[in-house]
């Protein structure tokens, strides 16, 4: 190596930090942006201000922790990993405590479904056939919904290839497959039914953990 | 300076995300009395934009802002036509997928599951079984 590789390379670091500054800056712009765009809309448009500046932090944490639920379900398969999956569940034990401190404050009128905050629908083969094909497609696609978008936000010009099959599967027609809405609290008392579901999902923690390691030796 | 270049560089651990994910689908519902969800802003095509359209913006923005805070963004071309084709199959199945079960891995999972709707756990068993095939079809026919 003579002293012009030394200096070409030189040169070439600098031009890299300073691009790298220029990216850092430009975060620091957006973040700003948005967060003002979310000001602005704050007063006259409460659940807009809310979604765009929820849909930063998610985006945000999204990337920074590689969360990914295709992996999550993959993941098990592949390598016998569970780690991703047990992020998922540690998330879901999370929001099951704090949707259900929600739901107890709320004081449902039993039968009216849409009114229980969170998401109360029917089951069948509807949820059943769709979840399948669904997890089909996840892996094929290399990504679920969230991480398409946060691959987006990356560069990976693919996703928005992605996106326009999704918009495309999503208008085929299907049949009409009723199923019926089971609410847990319908049987048994809210309190104790957020209580099982958290040592239930805790023990799904576990076994994802003893599985991770039998597949390990 | 140079330290905060390398922390904002430095991934988080999943199980952070996770916990970090479950608490802000539990502010969503607090402060809008809505949950997260994916699928219903991807349609504003048919059925106009909605608040989670700008949701959906939301995360690529974040994503984007996440990606310029580690000096990490570059334009990636799409590579060859095999990855046109597993793109839009599976792209095509995760849309029809999420019409089935009116919602994706988030709506019907991700926020079903802690609404306590047994149609959230349906879809979670369903899609991890399906994710199992999906990893045999990839083996046999992709790689």
């Amino acid at each position: 190596m003579d002293f012009d590789d030394i200096d070409k390379l030189i040169k070439e670091r600098q031009e890299n930090l300073q691009e790298s500054r220029f990216q850092l800056g430009y975060g620091i712009i957006l973040v700003f942006t948005v967060l003002l765009v979310s000001i602005l809309l704050w007063e006259d448009y409460y659940i807009y201000s809310i979604s765009l500046s929820a849909g930063m932090v998610i985006g945000i944490i999204l990337r920074y922790s590689r969360l990914c639920f295709a992996s999550a379900f993959r993941e098990p398969y592949v390598t016998g990993n569970t780690s991703v999956m047990r992020a998922v569940i540690l998330g879901l034990i999370v929001s099951t405590i704090g949707f259900g401190i929600i739901q107890l404050r709320h004081n449902p009128i039993l039968g009216d479904y849409d009114k229980i905050p969170g998401i109360v629908m029917p089951v069948g083969l509807n949820v059943i056939i769709g979840g399948f094909i669904f997890g089909i497609g996840m892996v094929i696609a290399g990504g679920c919904v969230t991480g398409l978008l946060m691959r987006i936000g990356e560069g990976h010009s693919i996703f928005l290839l992605v996106i326009i099959g999704f918009l495309l599967g999503n208008s085929i027609p299907t049949g009409n497959m009723e199923g019926k809405v089971i609410y847990f609290p319908d049987y048994l008392d809210l309190e104790v039914v957020i209580i099982i579901q958290v040592i239930f999902l805790l023990i799904l923690y576990r076994l994802a953990l003893v599985y991770e390691k039998k597949k390990d030796n | 300076m140079k330290g905060l270049r390398k922390y904002l560089k430095k991934p988080w651990p999943y199980w952070l995300g996770g916990v970090l994910l479950g608490l802000i689908n539990v502010a969503l519902l607090s402060l809008i009395g809505m949950p997260w969800k994916v699928t219903q802003g991807l349609l504003f095509l048919e059925s106009g934009i909605s608040n989670y359209t700008i949701l959906n913006i939301g995360i690529i923005v974040g994503s984007l802002v996440a990606t310029l805070l580690a000096s990490e963004f570059k334009i990636k071309k799409i590579k060859d036509r095999k990855q046109v084709i597993t793109a839009l199959a599976g792209g095509i199945m995760m849309g029809y997928g999420a019409k089935l079960a009116s919602g994706c891995n988030i709506g019907a999972f991700f926020s079903a599951i802690p609404s306590f709707s047994l149609h959230g756990w349906f879809f979670g068993i369903f899609a991890f079984l399906g994710a199992g095939l999906g990893v045999k079809l990839i083996v046999r026919f992709v790689l």
